[in-house]
């Protein structure tokens, strides 16, 4: 009982770590959520399902896996939510400009950084 | 065994901490609100592993139930209110935040002050 408990908090530790190195290091808002949305859920799972493993069965497995439950329904949803309030305030999609360019350069380079669906109107307008 | 739970507690305050540089300095609003998530994922985590530490869990998991609903509540809460702009296709054009952004003098996605 005890491996499976170390196995599944060495799997939920590494995807927590990615979740937050996704966070920290791509470079659009909708990339960031694409990272935190699916990665730290299933990171959150797998290392309440541990802790449920490591107690052995009783009430608090009970409670734990109703946490389970309820973050592996609204984590998604709420990122989701997120993403589509960002959409509908005018972020625009991350793409990359040329192939030289990278580091700071691309985070300047991010369209939309604002969130101001006016004023991407008004650049669209004068470039078309 | 108690030791595999407690490395696991400082690991996620790490990551807390890692999350915290991102919400510190996220260039838009909605990237400080997904690092406010995910810090408030890894709270809920982290007090189920301080609970099972310190060997007594009934009242950190209900904390911890509680605050897993409080933050699914309060990023909902401030992700619609700030979403506006383009309407839904069949709705026209009578979405609260586009009205309001229209009629107030300061929408609420705008950021200032009226």
């Amino acid at each position: 009982m005890n491996a499976v408990a170390v196995v599944l908090f060495v799997a939920g530790a590494f995807f927590l770590m990615v979740s937050s190195v996704g966070l920290l290091r791509l470079p659009d808002f909708f990339s960031r959520a694409h990272a935190v949305g699916k990665s730290e859920t299933l990171g959150a799972l797998l290392i309440l399902t541990g802790v449920a493993f490591h107690n052995g069965f009783a009430l608090e497995s009970a409670k734990l896996f109703l946490i389970v439950f309820f973050i592996a329904v609204t984590n998604p949803t709420a990122i989701h939510t997120l993403s589509r309030a960002a959409l509908r305030s005018g972020a625009t999609i991350w793409t990359r400009k040329g192939p030289d360019v990278e580091g700071d350069e691309v985070l300047e380079a991010i369209p939309g950084e604002s969130f101001d669906p006016e004023a991407d109107g008004a650049k669209e307008g004068s470039t078309t | 065994m108690s030791t595999a739970l407690f490395g696991l507690a400082v690991f996620i305050a790490v990551l807390m901490a890692v999350n915290f540089v991102v919400v510190a300095k996220g260039p838009t609003m909605f990237d400080r609100l997904l690092g406010i998530g995910a810090m408030a994922t890894n709270a809920v985590l982290l007090l189920v592993l301080i609970g099972f530490i310190y060997e007594r869990p009934d009242g950190y998991l209900d904390l911890a139930i509680t605050y897993a609903i409080l933050n699914f509540i309060g990023v909902v809460a401030i992700a619609k209110y700030q979403e506006g702009g383009e309407p839904e296709p069949g709705q026209g054009k009578a979405r609260a935040s586009g009205e309001f952004r229209e009629q107030g003098g300061s929408g609420p996605a705008d950021g200032e002050i009226p």
